[in-house]
């Protein structure tokens, strides 16, 4: 095999690590794998392949707005979540 | 107005090329700016010294948790920024003052100037440990330098510059700085904007050539920017990507075990210079390996706490890199705590076997044992093994109707069940077991001077370190020694314990596989069946084998292998394949040692992610893993040489055996290998 960095662009393990996570939690879903005390939820494996797969696009595009997008979500979780 | 902010460093460094011109001085911010942390958050770090604290307390008789020595911390900090904001505009703190402050409290009426110095070196150690320097804003910085221009370092922070350029000096580029400025030192921060005019009195500095970078939009923009300082803000899209990955992973791991795991080894990637191609071997030891590896060893390192275990011996030949690891993990995870003194121990299955005959005999056991490999078929294998000399048992086997030729393992032609039903009788013949002990006798007495020598018999108990995976070599020396009334309690701890032949634990010795043991139904751990010569050669020391003790009039001398006839040959080829394995796996354990010290996670905590890891490259394999990874050579003298039936060679075949064709086609081999582990599991 080639040699390759370790990190990559998306800032996950080598060769994607978390596309293989996904698949080992599908394959679990069927079949017990093993011990993962309790392994992991759908929306959190989403949302990690979102950001290791689109994050460098997503932050590039969003940093100049910052300020403003945390101000927004304190706003809407406050709205949701009131303390 | 000049102040401009830049999202990527690319941006910024051609900008600040294009300001660099006019200006003879260039200041830095140094942390997020020049240096960049692993991990989100800067105060993750500091339950790590917490915990130092915490086990120098435990060792002075006190027994205070680490929280409330982390919450005394801050309480203390939050009184001296309270003092200071007495009398200046900005509420700094001195971390050498607040932290004596702190040793002077948990340790009343005692000189604590030593424990400080300890305690800052453990600080600044794990502080080094998370801190990358950024590559090309570093490299920019020495040709800034190189151009004459003065180069200076300006922190907020309660590190004094002291420390600062011990930090610098790690990341490799004090040669490059003039002068480093701590808001610790004088309690001017430029968050107050009191520290541009301190450090251009203290320089001589003029503001309209002076270029500030910083990665705080107020402290490094607005008020540099004040004084007409031209200043450059960065806030790296990037960083904040790689910052908000790690903070998620953390976040999960707080309430979902399995993302323990892997957030340390989040912490654990290179990053900037260090993200450097390396070849699949060196990957795979950095990511797989060395987490398994060092997980192993850290989980030693508790039981050896739990117990109170003062000497504990890695058996040679895979403990050599299992030693190494130890020498990495000891100092950062354990700094202030009683942890065994530890050594390598030369032994094998080949070399101990013989010896643990001298007072006992052969037992069926250990003679069922020899049996296991698929290449060993009749007596004269017994005496390869055990170091016998066959032609004095010959009438003995003869009373039993046997030869040493006679076929005694069920995969080879030739077998017959009442053959080896006779043979078990010969274990309780009397005058068979006196020549066994006869010719045992003097490589046992080797070994126990050799044992005397290495301090064996002076502990009460020991643990015995080994990768795995019967426990073989502990039986057998534990048998060796067995009979002096001085031989210590024996804790065995393996990688993976498969117990394939029932170990004879007691009282005094005690074998546990911590990442797999067959005991503890782990279908998970069992995935390590699948691989276990991998890990053989992976952690192999460069040496050749032990062969056995010969009893000198001096002593006794270890007697090794030839590595020069085509096996050796085959060996030292092996080694130079698997060398970038190694390296990399060392790597990655030096890279485990703060992140773990800084996460507070143990063998226990990661157990969840370690199974994913040995369920996902062991029992999952890409083709790819499999075809560069496994073994061209694997030596193991223990085999004999005959080739067992067919049907037996087809039946031992598994998943890591199979051809590349086979794994790369075959859509649902690894599944049914897989259900296949699953049965044998139950039925065990």
């Amino acid at each position: 095999m080639q040699k390759k960095p370790i990190t990559t662009k998306g800032f996950d393990m080598e060769e994607r690590e978390i596309v293989r996570i996904f698949r080992a939690y599908a394959l679990n879903r069927l079949l017990p794998l093993g011990f993962f005390a309790g392994f992991t939820r759908f929306r959190q494996l989403a949302v990690l392949m979102l950001i290791h797969g689109l994050g460098r696009f997503l932050f590039v595009w969003l940093m100049p707005y910052e300020a403003r997008l945390t101000r927004l979500y304190a706003g809407l979780r406050n709205r949701i979540r009131p303390q | 107005m000049n102040r401009q902010t830049y999202y990527t460093l690319d941006t910024l460094l051609r900008a600040a090329e294009s300001a660099a011109r006019h200006c003879t001085v260039v200041s830095f911010d140094l942390f997020d700016t020049l240096l960049i942390r692993r991990s989100h958050d800067p105060d993750l770090l500091k339950p790590a010294t917490a915990r130092f604290i915490a086990a120098k307390l435990e060792a002075a008789g006190r027994t205070v948790n680490w929280e409330q020595v982390q919450n005394l911390r801050d309480q203390v900090e939050q009184e001296q920024r309270r003092q200071t904001s007495l009398h200046f505009e900005d509420h700094e703190a001195r971390y050498p003052d607040f932290m004596a402050e702190l040793l002077q409290r948990l340790f009343p009426d005692t000189d604590t100037t030593a424990l400080l110095a300890e305690v800052t070196r453990y600080e600044l150690g794990v502080e080094q440990a998370m801190l990358v320097p950024r590559a090309k804003l570093v490299q920019w910085l020495r040709s800034m330098r190189a151009a004459g221009k003065k180069i200076l370092v300006i922190s907020d922070v309660y590190l004094p510059a002291a420390h600062l350029r011990q930090l610098i000096e790690h990341a490799g580029f004090l040669d490059a700085v003039d002068g480093v400025v701590s808001s610790a030192d004088t309690f001017f921060a430029k968050a107050s904007g009191k520290a541009f005019p301190l450090v251009q009195q203290e320089y001589g500095l003029t503001y309209d050539s002076w270029l500030h970078i910083g990665d705080n939009p107020h402290s490094d923009g607005l008020r540099p920017a004040g004084f007409g300082i031209t200043a450059l803000v960065l806030r790296d899209a990037s960083e904040k990507h790689r910052k908000s990955v790690e903070k998620r992973y953390y976040n999960y791991s707080l309430g979902q075990p399995f993302w323990r795991g892997r957030s340390l080894q989040q912490l654990t990637l290179p990053l900037e210079a260090e993200n450097v191609a390396r070849p699949f071997m060196y990957r795979y030891g950095f990511l797989v390996l060395a987490p398994l590896l060092a997980a192993f060893v850290h989980g030693v390192m508790e039981e050896c706490l739990r117990k109170k275990i003062r000497r504990l011996y890695f058996f040679s030949r895979e403990g050599w890199l299992l030693e190494q690891i130890w020498q990495v993990l000891a100092p950062v995870l354990h700094p202030a705590s009683d942890l065994p003194e530890v050594s390598y121990l030369y032994v094998s299955r080949m070399a101990l076997a013989g010896a643990s005959c001298a007072h006992q005999g052969m037992q069926q056991s250990s003679a069922d044992i020899v049996f296991l490999p698929a290449g060993n078929r009749d007596f004269r294998d017994v005496c390869r093994v055990f170091s016998l000399e066959a032609q004095p048992f010959e009438p003995h086997l003869a009373r039993y109707g046997l030869t040493i030729e006679s076929v005694l393992a069920g995969s080879h032609h030739g077998y017959d069940p009442d053959n080896r039903r006779r043979f078990n009788l010969l274990f309780s013949d009397a005058p068979f077991q006196e020549e066994v002990k006869a010719q045992t006798d003097p490589s046992n007495r080797a070994l126990q001077r050799y044992l005397e020598a290495q301090g064996f018999f002076a502990q009460p108990q020991v643990a015995l370190v080994d990768i795995g995976w019967m426990g073989t070599i502990q039986r057998f020396l534990f048998d060796a020694v067995k009979h002096r009334d001085d031989t210590p309690l024996c804790h065995g701890y393996v990688l993976a314990a498969t117990r394939g032949v029932s170990y004879p634990e007691g009282p005094k010795n005690t074998l546990r596989g911590l990442l797999y043991d067959r005991d503890r139904f782990d279908l998970a751990g069992s995935s390590v069946l699948y691989a276990r010569d991998l890990f053989e050669e992976a952690c192999r020391a460069p040496h050749p084998t032990l062969n056995g003790y010969r009893l000198t009039e001096e002593g006794y001398e270890l007697v090794f292998r030839t590595a020069e006839d085509s096996t050796g040959q085959a060996e030292k080829e092996q080694d130079a394949y698997y060398a970038p394995l190694q390296q990399g796996i060392l790597e990655g354990v030096r890279r485990y040692a703060p992140a773990a010290a800084m996460l507070g996670l143990g063998l226990k905590d990661l157990k969840p992610w370690l199974n994913y890891l040995m369920v996902s490259r062991l029992a999952f394999p890409r083709t790819e893993e499999v075809a560069d990874i496994r073994h061209r050579h694997h030596l193991d003298d223990f085999h004999g040489e005959h080739k067992p039936t067919k049907k037996h060679s087809r039946d031992q075949l598994h998943l890591w055996d199979r051809s590349e064709a086979a794994l790369r086609f075959n859509p649902l081999l690894r599944l049914k290998y897989f259900v296949q582990g699953i049965r044998h599991r139950l039925k065990e």
